[in-house]
């Protein structure tokens, strides 16, 4: 976790949500979903997943790569949702690198919202 | 109700018809339970997308609620590791992925063939990784009942010397199926196991029940990812070392 825990220290508040959308609501998805999700442009989650990118956390692969090498692997990952859309086969599929325990060790900002969530529940 | 099916010879299903009661007892959360006499193993028990599958040749009831119950511990396991192998897998997708962009040329021959084999024997690694877990977390008592089940530690039907003239993509993948058995006391055959690419996969199996254990090491599921991709490639004669490509057979 060394590596990790070193990056986290400087996530922001940005990189954290796409990260939660890439851990919680979709194993795949294109910034225009993630956009799409948060209510953000897509220029700005483009921007935010170049950053996570950097920082190794996410990665993403071509939805062309669906009908290649990569299909018996994305088989066991729950891709469903991506079946029932119609990909441009240039469309990138982000995908997180970290699970979203290891998010919430590494970015207080979940803790803060988990809490907040909590209290509009009570 | 689960859908059952039962496939095997008269006497296989007659001796399931005559427990089946029992069988259904415990099958409550199962969509589909396929019980069956394999040709090729003598008994096994796992989850698969299908719902329950059962291999057994002793179909009687303090069998079936043994290996039943080792399955359902089994999905236990899935629930608890299920994030961290999706995690391993996508790691592998990455590594892949950046390998295919760079050398386009030299992995376009085997992509579909390797998407096949990847489709058969990542099915068969990974539900042997789960069961190799299931048994970590178990009682001697259980484990006892399961090793008591014929054929368990001595699983195929078909002699080792039939195994070693299999294609390497097929050995391998039978292997991975049952490699979990080794937590119960099976050693593949001696002839089969000194062949590299079995010892590799033992590398793989081990790196990847390592990375799961781990619940969070990120660098055990880079490990883990790394081999899986070098290992899987490798089996197609494409050889990568410190993370470039070395050469082409």
């Amino acid at each position: 976790m060394d590596d990790l825990e070193s990056s986290a220290k400087q996530l922001t508040a940005s990189q954290t949500m796409v990260l939660y959308v890439l851990t919680r609501k979709f194993e795949f998805a294109s910034a225009s979903k993630i956009a799409e999700t948060l209510g953000w442009s897509v220029a700005h989650v483009r921007k935010i997943l170049k950053e996570l990118r950097e920082k190794k956390l996410t990665d993403f692969i071509e939805a062309s790569f669906l009908s290649k090498g990569g299909k018996g692997v994305l088989d066991f990952l729950g891709t469903e949702t991506l079946k029932e859309e119609k990909l441009d086969p240039r469309t990138k599929l982000h995908f997180s690198l970290i699970t979203y325990e290891q998010l919430r060790e590494m970015s207080p900002h979940i803790k803060k919202w988990e809490m907040l969530e909590k209290r509009k529940k009570k | 109700m689960p859908l059952v099916i039962l496939d095997g010879s008269r006497e296989f299903i007659n001796s399931i018809a005559d427990n089946f009661s029992i069988i259904l007892e415990q099958l409550k959360d199962y969509p589909k339970v396929i019980v069956v006499e394999s040709d090729v193993l003598k008994v096994d028990a796992g989850i698969d997308r299908n719902g329950l599958h059962i291999i057994c040749d002793e179909p009687t009831a303090k069998n079936l609620k043994t290996l039943i119950e080792f399955a359902n511990m089994q999905l236990q396991t899935l629930r608890d590791l299920k994030p961290s192998m999706d995690m391993i897998l996508k790691l592998h997708l990455s590594y892949l992925r950046g390998i295919f962009n760079k050398y386009k040329e030299e992995i376009f021959a085997i992509l579909e063939d390797y998407d096949e084999f990847m489709k058969r024997f990542l099915e068969m690694l990974i539900s042997s990784a789960f069961k190799f877990l299931t048994l970590e977390g178990m009682d001697a008592a259980k484990i006892e009942a399961l090793k008591a089940i014929r054929g368990m530690t001595d699983p195929f039907k078909v002699n080792s010397a039939k195994l070693l003239h299999c294609d390497d993509k097929d050995l391998c993948v039978s292997l991975a199926d049952n490699i979990w058995r080794e937590k119960l006391g099976w050693r593949i055959p001696k002839d089969i196991r000194s062949l590299r690419s079995v010892k590799v996969l033992r590398e793989t199996f081990y790196l990847m029940v390592e990375a799961l254990e781990s619940r969070g090491d990120s660098r055990s599921y880079q490990r883990a990812a790394w081999k899986l991709t070098e290992f899987t490639l490798g089996i197609f004669g494409i050889k990568i070392q410190n993370n470039k490509l070395g050469y082409t057979v």
